[in-house]
C-alpha cells in the first residue's frame, strides 16, 4: 500500500520536475500570448472578410441566376406574338374541299403594363386576289388600357362583345370542324368594327361590355338584301354616318354557370339611306360541371318595318343551339360533342325558310394547343346539306 | 351629335388617371407580421426535368424563391395566361395549401380567376390531390388563365417538398 502511493507520488511529480528545466520566462509566456492573440485577430479577420466575400458571391449567384431566368422568360418581353389556323377537309352534298380555312397572326407590344396594343392578322382561304376565294383580313387592332384591375377601356378594331365564339375563337376552344351556323348566319360571327370600348367587372357575379362602334351597311337589293352578314364593313372604308352601340352583360352565379346577354342598338343598317334602325338580342348560356358541358344560343335580330316593303322576310333573323359535349381520358384529351341548330335569315315573313341542323362528333386534343376535329352534318329544312368534316386546328 | 360624342371620351380621361398598382410586398406584409429574409430553392437538372413533365410551366427557373415562418410558407410564382405573367402567392402550412391570391393579373381577358369564390377552391389541396384539372372547376371564357393557376398551385405544392 504504501509503496503504491509513492509510486503513484513520483510518477505526478516527475513530469513537472522533467517540464521546469523547459519553462519559459512569464515574459516569454507574455510575448507567445500576445503572437497568439495577433494570429486570432488576423484570422478572425480573414474569417469575416471571406464571409463577406460568401455572401456576395451568393448574390452575385442570385443576380446571375434571376438574369438567366428572366432573359429565357419570354413572356417579359414587350413584344407579342401568338398566331392559330385552322385546315379543313369537308364532304358533304356541296362538294369535296381542302382549304387552309384560317392562317392568323397576332401581334402586340406593351407600351407599359397597362397600355398595350393588340392586332390580328387573318389570311381566309389561303390566297387572296381578284377572282381568288380568300382574303386578307385586319381583324383586330387595338389600344388597351387597363384603368384598375377591373376595368379596361380600348380604342380601334375590336371584336364585337356578342355571342359565344366572335371574340374566343381559336379552333382548339370549340367543337366542331366549321364555326356554328347560327352564330355564323344570325350574330353574324366573326364580326369586328373600330370603335371605343369598356369592359368592368362589378363583382364576383357580374361584368359588363359596352362598345360603341361603327355600324352596318347592308346591299338594298339582290339575293342579299337586308342581309346582316353582307352588311358588315370590316373597317375598309367604312360608312360613318351612322353608329351602332353594343352592351353585354356577363353573368355567372356560380363556379359551374356563366350567362351572358348582349344587345345591340343600330341607327341605321342602310347609312342615311333609308333610315332602318335595327336591334339585335344575344343571349348565350354555359354550364360546366365535371366534364359535362352544356353550351346554349340565342339569336334575333328586329329590323325596322320600312324592311317589309322590299323583303319582308329579312325583319325577322333570328337562330338558337343546344350543345351538350363531354370531355374524358386521363388529361382530357377527349371530347365528344353533338349540337342542335336551327336558324333562319328569313324569319319575318310566313314562307317556310328555316334551316336546322344536327352534329355530332369529337375532338382530340393532342396537346391543349393542338386539336384534331371530326363531325357529321345531317341538314333539313330549306337546306339540305349533309357529309362530313375533318379538320386540324393550333392556337399558341 | 358630335358635342355629345366628345362627351363620351371625356368618362374614359377620367378612368386612365385612377390606376393603382398592387405588388408583392404588399401581398408579403398581409401574410406576416414581420417579412422574414427570402429563401431559396435551387434546382438541379433532375429536378427541372421533372417540373417540366408533370407540370409544364412556361419557364423553369434556375432558382425559386420562398418566405417561410414557423410553419407557413409564401411562394410567389408567375406562369403565362394566354401570353402575359399572371403573379400568384400561394401559402402553404404543413404541405396544405393555406389560400392562393393573384397578386397580378396582366391578361386582356380570364380575369375571373382573381374572385375569391374560384380561388378558394385550391384550399386544403395537397400534393396528393389527383390531378389538379380534374378537381378545380373551370371558368368559361378563362381556361387558359385557370389552367395556369393549376400550374401555379401545383408547382408551389412541389416547391415546398423539396425544402429542407
Amino acid at each position: 500500500m504504501c509503496i503504491k502511493r509513492l509510486i503513484q507520488l513520483l510518477l505526478f511529480i516527475t513530469p513537472f520536475s522533467l517540464a521546469a528545466q523547459d519553462t519559459p520566462s512569464l515574459e516569454q509566456m507574455w510575448q507567445l500570448i500576445q503572437q497568439q492573440q495577433a494570429t486570432i485577430e488576423k484570422l478572425q479577420a480573414q474569417i469575416q472578410g471571406n464571409s463577406q466575400v460568401v455572401e456576395q458571391q451568393s448574390q452575385a449567384i442570385e443576380i446571375i441566376s434571376d438574369n438567366i431566368d428572366g432573359s429565357t422568360n419570354q413572356s417579359q418581353s414587350k413584344y407579342k406574338f401568338g398566331g392559330y389556323g385552322e385546315v379543313h377537309y369537308g364532304n358533304t352534298d356541296k362538294g369535296n374541299s381542302i382549304d387552309a380555312h384560317r392562317f392568323v397572326l397576332f401581334n402586340g407590344y406593351d407600351f407599359t403594363d397597362k397600355t398595350r396594343f393588340y392586332s390580328e392578322l387573318e389570311v381566309e382561304h389561303a390566297l387572296s386576289g381578284d377572282g381568288l376565294p380568300g382574303e386578307v383580313e385586319l381583324e383586330q387592332a387595338f389600344i388597351e388600357h387597363r384603368v384598375n384591375d377591373k376595368t379596361t377601356v380600348t380604342t380601334g378594331i375590336s371584336l364585337l362583345p356578342i355571342g359565344i365564339i366572335n371574340q374566343t375563337h381559336e379552333p382548339t376552344t370549340f367543337y366542331g370542324v366549321e364555326r356554328n351556323n347560327v352564330e355564323k348566319n344570325i350574330i353574324p360571327t366573326t364580326w369586328w368594327a373600330a370603335g371605343l370600348g369598356l369592359s368592368q367587372r362589378l363583382n364576383e357575379m357580374f361584368a359588363y361590355d359596352i362598345f360603341i362602334s361603327e355600324g352596318l351597311n347592308v346591299a338594298l337589293a339582290g339575293s342579299d338584301v337586308f342581309l346582316i352578314r353582307k352588311g358588315r364593313q370590316g373597317t375598309a372604308k367604312a360608312k360613318a354616318n351612322k353608329g351602332a352601340i353594343t352592351s353585354r352583360l356577363r353573368f355567372s352565379p356560380n363556379n359551374h354557370l356563366q350567362i351572358n346577354a348582349s344587345m345591340m342598338y343600330q341607327q341605321d343598317i342602310t347609312q342615311g339611306v333609308l333610315g332602318v334602325d335595327a336591334t339585335l338580342f344575344e343571349t348565350n348560356v354555359h354550364y360546366n360541371i365535371n366534364n359535362f358541358s352544356l353550351k346554349a344560343l340565342y339569336a334575333r335580330w328586329g329590323l325596322n318595318k320600312k324592311v317589309r316593303a322590299i323583303a319582308a322576310g329579312r325583319e325577322q333573323q333570328s337562330g338558337f343551339y343546344l350543345e351538350p359535349s363531354y370531355r374524358f381520358g386521363s388529361n382530357n384529351q377527349y371530347g365528344v360533342f353533338s349540337r342542335y341548330s336551327q336558324w333562319d335569315n328569313n324569319a319575318g315573313d310566313d314562307n317556310n325558310t328555316e334551316i336546322s341542323q344536327f352534329d355530332f362528333g369529337y375532338n382530340y386534343w393532342l396537346t391543349p394547343q393542338v386539336v384534331f376535329k371530326a363531325d357529321y352534318q345531317d341538314q333539313s329544312g330549306a337546306k339540305d346539306d349533309d357529309g362530313f368534316h375533318l379538320g386540324m386546328g393550333y392556337s399558341f | 351629335m358630335r358635342t355629345s360624342f366628345l362627351a363620351w371620351t371625356l368618362p374614359i380621361i377620367f378612368f386612365c388617371q385612377h390606376a393603382h398598382a398592387n405588388d408583392i410586398k404588399d401581398f408579403l406584409s398581409k401574410q406576416f407580421t414581420q417579412i422574414p429574409k427570402v429563401q431559396r430553392i435551387w434546382l438541379d437538372k433532375e429536378k427541372q426535368n421533372y417540373i417540366k413533365t408533370a407540370f409544364n410551366p412556361s419557364q423553369i427557373k434556375l432558382s425559386y424563391r420562398y418566405w417561410q415562418k414557423d410553419n407557413k410558407t409564401v411562394w410567389v410564382l408567375d406562369e403565362v395566361g394566354k401570353e402575359r405573367n399572371i403573379t400568384t402567392g400561394i401559402i402553404i402550412t404543413d404541405h396544405t395549401i393555406k389560400s392562393v391570391e393573384v397578386i397580378a393579373y396582366r391578361e386582356s381577358r380570364g380575369g375571373q380567376v382573381q374572385s375569391s369564390r374560384f380561388i378558394s377552391q385550391y384550399s386544403d389541396k395537397t400534393r396528393n390531390s389527383n390531378h389538379l384539372a380534374k378537381e378545380i372547376d373551370s371558368i368559361s371564357g378563362a381556361t387558359l388563365s385557370v389552367n395556369a393557376l393549376n400550374k401555379q398551385v401545383s408547382l408551389a405544392l412541389y416547391l415546398n417538398s423539396l425544402i429542407p
